[in-house]
């Protein structure tokens, strides 16, 4: 099985990790969950350090628990399976209030590209099934991750934050929605 | 020019509320699953949920009043709080933008004690950040104007001016 041994490395298929679902594919409706702190309504969505291994000494690239911004890949979830993880995930820490969902596919978030940029991926979506339970936290052969290129300044990281941000949206768009965005040029 | 969503929405509520899981029955992985009770906007409540559309300039600086008390308060959470001084320079910031009349932007925060606000627009976007590290983080881009994306990493110091980023996001349409 091949491991990526760099943060945007490998490719995005074939798949990474071991598991019934294989490669992400361009047209899977995946979902970040969200969770609030209960002191603090307006936490981002998506945090620099998470998606673009900010402050990162080494790399997590064991299936299950890959350093990335983690999702949910959504196809086989009933709306309440993707309910209760939400709120497992928020009651995993104290002091935290399940927010539900965003959703975008795989493809968009593959496709967001920087101006002047339309041959640098930003985005890669990896697999990333958990197949055991552990410390880190239950079966999850859903569980995927979106890394950003490390190679962005901290400038262009804050654009591509806000180009992901709101492509997330709080209701599933269709398959194919999002490809060919404004900005992906 | 929109803001970028926040997950906060009290000014399109509504919008939620015709997509709560179980009006599209049969429909995967669906909806709207955001738990967003109807709460008016509040200025500096600590305690308190607030949920606002994030598209008006009251709103802004509610979340900025929220901030500025939060990061008074004990820090049971272990989570990262803004610096008293990159509040004072979102301040600043809020005040010069609201009075640039540009849009309203939807602000944010980070458990490394990251702030900001972002904007989006058809043809461009903003990004606007207060740094843990006290330097003032900014990515913006117009198609329309014609100029390359602006990219901003400096520290900010007392003389720090905001009239360049302000006028480029106001080229934002």
């Amino acid at each position: 099985m091949p491991t990526p041994v760099v943060w945007v490395g490998p490719a995005e298929n074939p798949a990474l990790c071991p598991g019934p679902l294989a490669a992400v594919r361009d047209n899977e409706v995946i979902a970040r969950l969200l969770h609030e702190n209960t002191l603090e309504p307006a936490s981002s969505r998506f945090m620099r350090k998470e998606i673009f291994s900010v402050g990162l000494t080494s790399i997590d690239n064991q299936c299950g628990t890959k350093d990335g911004a983690s999702v949910d890949r959504c196809d086989n979830l009933s709306d309440d399976e993707v309910m209760r993880r939400s709120q497992a995930q928020a009651e995993r820490r104290p002091g935290r209030k399940a927010e539900g969902a965003y959703f975008a596919t795989a493809g968009g978030v593959r496709q967001l590209r920087l101006p002047g940029q339309p041959d640098a991926q930003i985005f890669r979506v990896y697999d990333d099934a958990r197949l055991v339970e552990d410390e880190f936290g239950p079966i999850n052969r859903e569980h995927a991750v979106v890394r950003g290129d490390d190679a962005l300044s901290r400038p262009q990281q804050s654009g591509a934050l806000a180009l992901i941000i709101s492509l997330f949206i709080p209701e599933r768009p269709s398959q194919n929605s999002q490809l060919n965005l404004p900005l992906a040029r | 020019m929109q803001p970028v969503q926040t997950h906060l929405h009290a000014g399109n509520g509504n919008r939620f509320a015709r997509n709560v899981p179980g009006r599209r029955l049969g429909r995967r992985c669906v909806a709207a699953l955001v738990f967003a009770p109807m709460l008016p906007a509040a200025e500096s409540a600590v305690n308190a949920h607030v949920y606002v559309a994030s598209t008006h300039w009251t709103a802004a600086r509610s979340f900025l009043g929220r901030w500025e008390a939060i990061s008074r308060m004990p820090n049971p959470d272990g989570l990262a709080r803004p610096s008293k001084d990159a509040l004072a320079a979102g301040r600043k910031f809020l005040r010069q933008a609201e009075a640039g009349r540009i849009a309203a932007p939807a602000p944010y925060i980070d458990e490394d004690g990251e702030f900001g606000f972002r904007w989006t627009s058809a043809t461009g976007l903003a990004s606007v950040s207060f740094m843990p590290d006290g330097n003032l983080v900014a990515y913006i881009y117009s198609e329309d104007d014609g100029l390359p994306p602006l990219e901003v990493d400096d520290r900010i110091t007392a003389n720090t001016s905001f009239n360049d980023l302000i006028a480029r996001i106001n080229n934002l349409s």
